[in-house]
């Protein structure tokens, strides 16, 4: 009797180790590097930018009228995905344990074009996934708060990419002058 | 005789539950599809499948931040409402015991689909809003019937 009591102390001990901390938001990214003050590239043209605020455009970009000849587009998109609790979840015993139920992700697709009348062009794609698990204790960070994060992940992955070709932009003359 | 009483009580428990089961689910005219949308506004088609599952939980959905939002529809099971939307960035929520919450980019012209659905709770079912692709949208919205604004 003494060992079934310590046996169902120990599954308890063990499901709630297990399942502690479920609810926590998981990112997929390729490590995003510092940039720092001596590699950052302020690039300088016509910006062109669809998105809603403008919080989640890239710092390194610039909208300079002047540089009618350089034309940057930065666009985002973002794809929800959310899994369903299926009529079994209600008879799970260890949901009551913390054990997650189901799965949100958010995708965002982060895309940067830079073109020159004098034929310069390049192109950057970037996806981030953003995984959050759900237990029946807590449903964790909201879409609209993992949406922010995952916009602003993005800005500053596309800024990193950017600081790593500054020779590139130096070489074509895109970077901006110390006036701009 | 006493088994059938229980038989009786029995059949009388779920036929009180089936009874406040099928008052929860929407009632109004059929999907239709709208043919005109206001000038400068995006469709935002939001939608809720009829399902067994949390058939009995309804939630009002939001658009705007919690602290300056309006109640679009009370959601039923089997309901759908037309919000006309303003272009920029649109965030829809609905909250039970936990709250669910996501931000759309708002287009003028745009057609979006949001679907929501109840989850697994503690006390009582947890509401979720996604948004759905517009074939998946324009073929589960069919089976739903057209719900009234919310009143504020």
């Amino acid at each position: 009797m003494e060992l079934i009591h310590r046996m169902r102390v120990l599954w308890i001990l063990i499901s709630l180790i297990t399942f502690y901390g479920c609810t926590s938001t998981r990112i997929s990214i390729d490590p995003v590097g510092e940039v720092s003050e001596s590699n950052k590239s302020i690039l300088c043209g016509v910006v062109i930018y669809e998105g809603h605020k403008s919080e989640y455009l890239p710092l390194s970009l610039r909208d300079s009228p002047n540089r009618r000849n350089v034309k940057i587009k930065y666009q985002y998109e973002v794809k929800y995905g959310v899994e369903d609790d299926t009529a079994l979840d209600l008879f799970n015993p260890l949901l009551i344990m913390g054990m997650p139920k189901s799965e949100d992700n958010v995708v965002i697709l982060g895309r940067l074009e830079i073109k020159t009348d004098s034929g310069f062009a390049k192109t950057y794609e970037e996806v981030i996934v953003l995984s959050k698990s759900k237990t029946i204790f807590s449903e964790g960070e909201t879409l609209t708060d993992i949406r922010r994060k995952g916009l602003i992940l993005m800005r500053d992955k596309i800024d990193f990419v950017l600081s790593q070709d500054r020779h590139l932009y130096a070489n074509h003359g895109i970077l901006c002058d110390r006036e701009e | 005789m006493k088994r059938l009483n229980l038989h009786g009580l029995l059949s009388l428990v779920i036929a009180a539950f089936m009874a406040i089961l099928s008052g929860c689910s929407a009632t109004g005219p059929i999907y239709q599809e709208v043919d005109s949308v206001p000038d400068g506004k995006a469709l935002v088609y939001i939608y809720r499948p009829g399902k067994f599952m949390g058939g009995g939980v309804v939630f009002d959905v939001h658009a705007g931040n919690v602290e300056d939002d309006m109640a679009i529809v009370e959601l039923r099971s089997g309901g759908y409402y037309p919000y006309f939307a303003q272009p920029g960035e649109l965030q829809l929520w609905a909250k039970t015991e936990s709250m669910t919450s996501l931000t759309l980019d708002i287009n003028a012209g745009d057609r979006r689909y949001i679907k929501g659905t109840v989850g697994v709770g503690f006390l009582v079912g947890r509401p979720k809003l996604t948004e759905v692709d517009e074939q998946t949208g324009a073929r589960e919205i069919k089976e739903c019937v057209l719900l009234t604004p919310a009143e504020d």
